[in-house]
Order: structure tokens, then C-alpha cells, then sequence
């Protein structure tokens, strides 16, 4: 029957008020931990897709448009660029190696990207089953449209027009699966590769005139290139060339990120705000919770005090009840969180976004019970101040 | 077992409130504290149990002056020393009544004993009340509970602060007769502070105190 023991059965008698300050604290800590949590995953995961990259070159309009359906392909493209003009830019000196990407359909709402096999080199992406395409039309489904659609090699389909599903089909092209990719926590999971002529052929048809192959050819067009720096001075000279000299529009992937959780941030704050607001009255109430005990509790105290309990332990016994509350809230918080978050991932999973991993605890994550306790020792810290200074003579008398 | 000499207390700055030049209770031995109300019986039970600090003069307990242990040191000298019962047999109400007494062992810094604090109870007949919560006894079994708390660190002094006082005459004689009879098996000096006269009857020993002290502020200023 110890301290511990002793603030423990102070709160079990009171179960009502225990929870409301346990339900409160873990909203606040919840609240704060989710917007953490899923910042935190956002982030990483747009890293990852964005890595290597250190410039989207597409079509003019938005450059957070055209770095969202270039690398992370949660938007669609901002137009086409000529493939003249892409080869051109592929020699400039400064750039080491240009992915082009041609991004016209979708299957079963996971874009259709025409590329080269440098895009799954990007993002170390290995084979599960299968290989590579060596022709048009063969077509290699990352690890998430594999499992979604239950294709596997040898598995045919054909692609429809844009990202709605039930668009205009293209049925007369058929691809044939010839490789599965493992999955590799990229946006590459989340798309059918093949190689870029795969969908000028699907587009132009099967044109067999030589003067009418020759002017098509000559039109033409990707949609995206990804860009990987012959030399960092690239960075200072090539976007500014790119954006003034030429028809095309130039990004930096680090530079609109950056620019996007900027806008985001506003929301992030807005509730890690609200969560602090929740946190605050948490402290509040706990406070007051713990002051009526004071005046509920003077005789025990006294008591307490008369079977030679020193000030400081009656001073304990309540910072304790505190932390108790404090750890319980913040466990709790920490489980919502983590509940909330994958809420969120479930239903960014049906919009085919951001992949979240929910239920991934961080060490980390154990700095959100220092809110916690810092609420639960500064309401604790009055009435503990007050408890271990109270007249015990003076109390036992009044009744007496 | 208590010794004091040429005692005064009065609260910061306010007018004396007792003034004794003098008392001895031997070892094992009993005494009542009486006297008109508001003459200080309260206050002396707690200068007694360290609870308060003489204004000057001295008192020692056991052979230990009160004064001169730190703070730390005479609440753990309460703990382990004297017990005491209160005029409500005040009980903590979250704790059953073995809990009661396992946390003065606790409190007192010594090691917890189950058995000793049930042999306790079972000295004071509510052995099979031990896991009962204080709501759930009457109100004779409480005072039982409070003096088996008050025993458990087997304390060489056992105070009692008007144990009496709301009780009728039946329940007065037994709560009387339980502390003497258990301060007498376990050795125990008595001292009951009270203004019940039913109690003259059972323990001889007085200690009758004065009203106030008049003219205290001029032997303050002598003092001075």
C-alpha cells in the first residue's frame, strides 16, 4: 500500500471524474499525434517518390500540377510536350539522364505510363514475377494494381481513356502483363508501366503507309520528363532556361513540395492548434479536479500526515494521481491517433493517394506524452504546493 | 514516556494559547487531558505528537525532544512512535480496512505486513471485516479499525482526541475499554485528551488545564 497505490484509489473511487480527464487528455494528445503522424507519413512518402529527381519538365501551366501528375501522378498531366523538343533538352550537357513519361490512360483508375525501364531503376524496383517489356503492348503492373486487379503474367487488358474508370476504351489494344513488380513503397505500386511507343501505339492505331507513319512520327509527343543532373550548378542555370527558352515548363520537386506543405501547413496547424486548446482544458480540468480533492480531502490528508506522512509524500500522492491521469491520456491519445490515422489511410487508399502506414509506432511518438505530463504536473503543481503547506492542526481541530 | 517543561504555544504572533510548566507520564502509564473547552487540550495532543512546535519550552517523548528533529525526521517519528485516534475515528474512505492499516505501515517507512495488520484487526475483533471499505462497517467497527491503525506500528504512545465525545453512554464505555484494554497488551502509554466526565471514572490519572492564561502578552514581552 504504497503512494502510487494510495493516488490509484483516490482514482478508482472516483471513476466518472477519472475518465473525463483520461478522455480529455486523450483527445488533445490524439488530436496532436494524428496531425504528427500523418504529416510525418505524407512526408515520407513523398520523399521517396520525389527521390533522385531534380526536375519535372512538362507542359506550361501550374508547376505544383505538374510535379503532382509527374511524380507523385495524383493529378492529371498539364498538357504534352513534342518529342523533338524532349530530345533536344536530353543533350544538354548538365543533364546526366532524362525518364520521359507518357501518361494518356488508366486501368481500373491506376495510370497507364509510358516510360523507359530507367523508371523503375529510379525507384530500385524489383521483380516479384516476370521481367521487363521487350515490345510494345507488354505491359508491367506495380504491386498494388497486381493486387487490386488480381492480374499476373500472361494476364491481358486494355486501358481506358483519362483516370475515370469507364471512360472511352481503347479496345482494340490490348495489353498483355509480362512482369509483376514487388512492392517498393513508391508510386510505383500504384502503376501499369510500359514502354513509351505501348501508347503512341494505342493512340495512333496501326498505321502502315510510310508517308503517313513519317508525319505522325514527326508529331510526336510525352508528357513529362524526369530529369536527373549531370552537375548541382544544373540547378541554378537549367530551370530558368528551360521556363524562358523553351515552350515547356520546368519544376523542382524540392522547391513545390515544399510550396504544397506550405499550403497544407495552414490546415496542420489549425488543428494541431485545436488539439493544444483540448490539451489546455485537460490541464484545466484536472486542476480543478484535483483542488476539490484538495478541500474534499483535507481530513484524509491530515490523517495521512498524522500517521507520519512528510509533506512532500501528501505533495507525491497528488502529483501522482496526475500522472497517472497523464500516462493513461496519453496512451490513450497515442491509440487514437494512430485510430485516426487509419481512418484517414483507408480512405485515401479508396482515392488511390499517398499510401499511410497507420499502425507503425515510432519511438519518437513517446515525445507526445511530455504534453501530457506537462499538463498533468502544472495543474498538479498547485494543489500539490497547497496540500503539502496545509495547517494539519488546524484541520484536525475544526472537526475535532 | 512524555516530559514537559515550562511550555508555551501561541499561533504566529497571536496571544498565548497554553502555558504548562510542567508534566511527567511514566512509561505504560495513562492520563486524561481536561479542562473547560477552547483551554488548549486539542493544541497540547498535537505539541504532543509533533503535530505543532512549542513556542518555547520543551517536550520529549520517549526521551526524544520533538524540537530538535528535523521536519522529515518527526513525521517519521510520529510514524513509527505514536499512534493516534481522532475524534471521528476518520477512516480513508478509498482503502478497506486492512488497506487502512497496511498504509500506515507504509507511511511510517516501515516494510508492509499483512499479517501483522491483520493479526491487529484480530486483536480488535474485525478480522472478518478486513476487506470491508469504511462505508461498509458500523460505526463501532470504524473506531475498532481506527484503533487498530492507530496500534499497528505498535507505537509506545497512543493519543486519542475526544474519542468519545458523540457517543452514548453504552458505546463510550467500550470504545474506553478497547483502548485501555489494547494499550495495556501492547504496552502502550495512553493519554486521551477530553471534556467527558464519563471517563473520570475509568482512568485515574488527570491533567486538568486551565482557561486561557490571562496576561500572556506581558510575559511575552519578558521574554522578549
Amino acid at each position: 500500500m504504497n503512494l502510487l497505490q494510495l493516488a490509484w484509489s483516490y482514482l478508482r473511487a472516483r471513476p466518472l471524474g477519472t475518465l473525463l480527464n483520461v478522455v480529455l487528455l486523450a483527445l488533445g494528445v490524439g488530436t496532436i499525434g494524428f496531425v504528427l503522424i500523418v504529416n510525418g507519413q505524407i512526408g515520407e512518402s513523398l520523399t521517396r517518390d520525389a527521390q533522385g529527381i531534380d526536375l519535372v519538365v512538362g507542359a506550361k501551366g501550374s508547376p505544383i500540377q505538374l510535379m503532382l501528375a509527374g511524380i507523385f501522378h495524383l493529378d492529371v498531366p498539364t498538357g504534352n510536350i513534342p518529342l523533338k523538343a524532349a530530345q533536344e533538352l536530353a543533350k544538354d550537357p548538365l543533364i546526366r539522364r532524362v525518364i520521359p513519361l507518357s501518361i494518356a490512360d488508366s486501368f481500373r483508375g491506376f495510370w497507364i505510363v509510358g516510360t523507359s525501364p530507367d523508371y523503375i531503376d529510379l525507384y530500385h524496383g524489383a521483380f516479384a514475377s516476370g521481367h521487363v517489356w521487350s515490345d510494345r503492348m507488354q505491359a508491367v503492373l506495380g504491386a498494388t494494381v497486381a493486387a487490386h486487379t488480381g492480374l499476373g503474367v500472361g494476364g491481358q487488358f486494355v486501358g481506358s481513356h483519362g483516370l475515370a474508370e469507364g471512360g472511352p476504351v481503347h479496345g482494340d489494344s490490348i495489353y498483355t502483363v509480362v512482369g509483376v513488380l514487388k512492392p517498393t513503397g513508391t508510386v510505383l505500386d500504384r502503376l501499369v508501366l510500359a514502354n513509351t511507343e505501348s501508347v503512341w501505339f494505342v493512340h495512333e492505331g496501326n498505321v502502315t503507309d510510310p508517308e503517313e507513319q513519317k508525319v505522325i512520327a514527326a508529331e510526336r509527343q510525352v508528357t513529362v520528363l524526369l530529369v536527373q543532373y549531370a552537375t548541382p550548378l544544373a540547378a541554378v542555370s537549367l530551370p530558368r532556361k528551360i521556363n524562358t527558352q523553351t515552350n515547356m515548363q520546368a519544376a523542382s520537386p524540392a522547391y513545390e513540395t515544399a510550396r504544397l506543405f506550405r499550403m497544407i501547413g495552414v490546415g496542420a496547424d489549425v488543428i494541431r492548434a485545436f488539439g493544444g486548446v483540448v490539451l489546455a482544458t485537460a490541464a484545466l480540468s484536472l486542476f480543478i479536479a484535483l483542488y476539490h480533492a484538495l478541500n474534499e480531502r483535507a481530513y484524509d490528508i491530515a490523517v495521512l500526515r498524522t500517521l507520519g506522512a512528510h509533506p512532500a509524500s501528501i505533495a507525491q500522492m497528488l502529483m501522482l494521481e496526475a500522472l497517472i491521469l497523464a500516462v493513461l491520456g496519453g496512451v490513450a491519445g497515442l491509440v487514437l491517433a494512430h485510430a485516426l490515422a487509419s481512418v484517414l489511410s483507408w480512405w485515401m487508399a479508396r482515392q488511390e493517394s499517398v499510401p499511410i502506414d497507420a499502425w507503425t509506432f515510432s519511438p519518437e511518438e513517446l515525445w507526445l506524452l511530455v504534453p501530457s505530463l506537462l499538463a498533468a504536473l502544472l495543474a498538479a503543481l498547485l494543489p500539490s504546493w497547497r496540500a503539502a503547506h496545509a495547517n494539519i492542526s488546524a484541520t484536525l481541530a475544526r472537526r475535532g | 514516556m512524555i516530559r514537559i517543561e515550562q511550555l508555551r504555544f501561541r499561533y504566529n504572533g497571536g496571544e498565548e494559547v497554553l502555558r504548562l510548566d510542567e508534566f511527567v507520564l511514566e512509561p505504560e502509564g495513562n492520563t486524561l487531558v481536561v479542562g473547560p473547552s477552547g483551554c488548549g487540550k486539542t493544541t497540547l495532543l498535537h505539541l504532543i505528537a509533533g503535530l505543532l512546535l512549542p513556542s518555547s519550552g520543551s517536550i520529549a517523548v520517549d526521551g526524544q525532544e520533538l524540537a530538535a528533529l528535523s521536519e522529515r525526521a518527526r513525521d517519521r517519528f510520529r510514524g513509527r512512535h505514536i499512534g493516534i485516534v481522532l475524534q471521528q475515528f476518520h477512516l480513508l474512505p478509498t482503502l478497506t480496512a486492512v488497506q487502512n492499516l497496511l498504509v500506515a505501515q507504509s507511511i511510517a517507512g516501515l516494510p508492509v505486513d499483512r499479517a501483522g495488520a491483520e493479526g491487529m484487526l484480530d486483536a480488535l475483533g474485525v478480522r472478518e471485516r478486513a476487506d470491508a471499505y469504511p462505508h461498509q462497517l458500523s460505526v463501532g467497527q470504524q473506531q475498532r479499525v481506527a484503533i487498530a491503525r492507530a496500534l499497528v506500528n505498535h507505537p509506545k504512545l497512543l493519543l486519542a482526541d475526544e474519542p468519545t465525545s458523540n457517543l452514548d453512554d453504552e458505546s463510550c464505555a467500550s470504545v474506553a475499554d478497547l483502548l485501555l484494554s489494547a494499550t495495556q497488551r501492547h504496552a502502550v502509554s495512553l493519554v486521551i485528551a477530553t471534556h467527558d466526565t464519563r471517563l473520570k471514572s475509568k482512568i485515574p490519572g488527570q491533567l486538568t488545564l486551565p482557561r486561557r492564561p490571562a496576561g500572556s502578552a506581558a510575559s511575552v514581552e519578558k521574554r522578549a
